[in-house]
């Protein structure tokens, strides 16, 4: 069985609390990077990071160390992002209400625009594509990892990934300003 | 053909949307997030000193991390019977102020484990009997066995709302089984409402 299908308890058995805070401090700003961009709410941010690390603790003894940590830890992010979706009865898809990270204070115009239309065309992807293709794709996760986080098989992150990637390609092109979109000969003067 | 911009759009978008600034966490999310860990740790090492079972110790562990983030006292704590601590009346920091959590949670952990083998005691008790099964689920069954004493009892039900109608059954009972204990009981029955 896998350590996180173990719903048990062997609380920070195989990690000591200097090891802790140092995996706090790595994998908590990418734990709520991820949750933002798989389409978390701004202002649920915080109470979802709070309940992945929660349950980081109380699984820490059975993690094996058999694959990364951090891979581990983003396939607990997507159970308790799933879990917030249940409870909530909403797909974050639906709600109108998500907030933009908010501007790039410097930011290129252009970047800004190009990463903001990809926020919401991810929006568009079911919720099983968007986890494989943020996680592959955004934070540039192994397949293999990818894999481990989600309890799927490699063929099937591989197979979501390449579907999503079709689909993204699709949207954003119907999404981009006219001088992005492929152009054809036959379209020339 | 297809001329395509040399760019790749969806890399590009990718590259943009990575780079998309993530408002910072809370002040103090991490703090407490260590706090939870250092609770969490006491407890099961309380709970097993005790000795607690696997169960009770992660129940414990559960309980302590509640007690370490939940917001506000919730329903959820009374329900295990712990009152929740007031982890800042320490009015110190990190470590003394973990020490003072776990220590009111250790008052508490005995009443929680008592109760948690109380609840384990109970649900290893055989079962009661199950209580006897309403008249009408008793009539059916009866029913099931003799269809003289169901067509009696109905009969005998509608002799207060519609004696014409108790009448006609009693009849029709008689009609098809005018023998038996329960056709006399339907003669005597009849009899009284015709008189």
């Amino acid at each position: 069985m896998e350590p996180r299908d173990r719903d048990t308890t062997d609380a920070g058995a195989s990690l000591d609390r200097d090891a802790f805070r140092a995996l706090l401090g790595r994998e908590l700003p990418r734990v709520r990077a991820f949750l933002s961009r798989l389409g978390a709410p701004t202002d649920d941010l915080d109470d979802l990071t709070q309940e992945v690390f929660l349950t980081v603790i109380r699984r820490l003894g059975w993690f094996r160390h058999e694959s990364k940590i951090s891979t581990w830890v983003f396939g607990i992010a997507v159970n308790v992002l799933r879990g917030w979706r249940r409870r909530r009865d909403v797909d974050v898809r639906e709600l109108d209400g998500i907030r933009s990270a908010g501007p790039t204070p410097d930011g290129d115009l252009v970047a800004r625009e190009e990463g903001e239309r990809l926020r919401r065309t991810l929006q568009r992807l079911s919720p099983p594509l968007r986890e494989v293709f943020v996680l592959r794709h955004v934070e540039g996760l192994p397949a293999v990892d990818v894999a481990e986080a989600l309890g799927l098989p490699e063929g099937t992150v591989r197979r979501r990934a390449h579907e999503a990637r079709l689909r993204l390609r699709t949207w954003l092109a119907d999404a981009a300003p006219v001088d992005r979109r492929e152009v054809t000969r036959e379209d020339s003067p | 053909m297809t001329r395509r911009d040399p760019r790749d759009p969806l890399e590009d978008a990718i590259r943009a949307f990575r780079a998309r600034p993530i408002p910072p966490p809370r002040d103090g999310l991490e703090d407490d997030l260590l706090r939870a860990f250092d609770l969490a740790h006491a407890a099961q090492g309380s709970a097993w000193r005790r000795g607690a079972g696997a169960l009770a110790a992660a129940a414990v562990v559960l309980v302590a991390l509640r007690l370490a983030l939940v917001p506000s006292p919730g329903a959820s704590d009374a329900a295990v019977g712990v009152e929740r601590p007031r982890a800042h009346d320490a009015g110190g920091e990190g470590a003394s102020d973990v020490a003072l959590d776990v220590a009111r949670l250790d008052l508490r952990l005995d009443a929680f484990l008592r109760r948690l083998d109380a609840m384990q005691a109970a649900a290893a008790a055989p079962e009661p009997s199950p209580p006897s099964p309403p008249a009408s689920e008793r009539l059916a069954a009866h029913a099931a066995n003799d269809p003289a004493l169901y067509r009696l009892a109905a009969a005998r039900s509608f002799e207060e709302i519609d004696p014409r109608s108790a009448a006609r059954r009693y009849r029709e009972l008689l009609d098809l089984e005018p023998e038996g204990t329960a056709a006399a009981v339907a003669r005597r029955r009849l009899a009284a409402l015709v008189r």
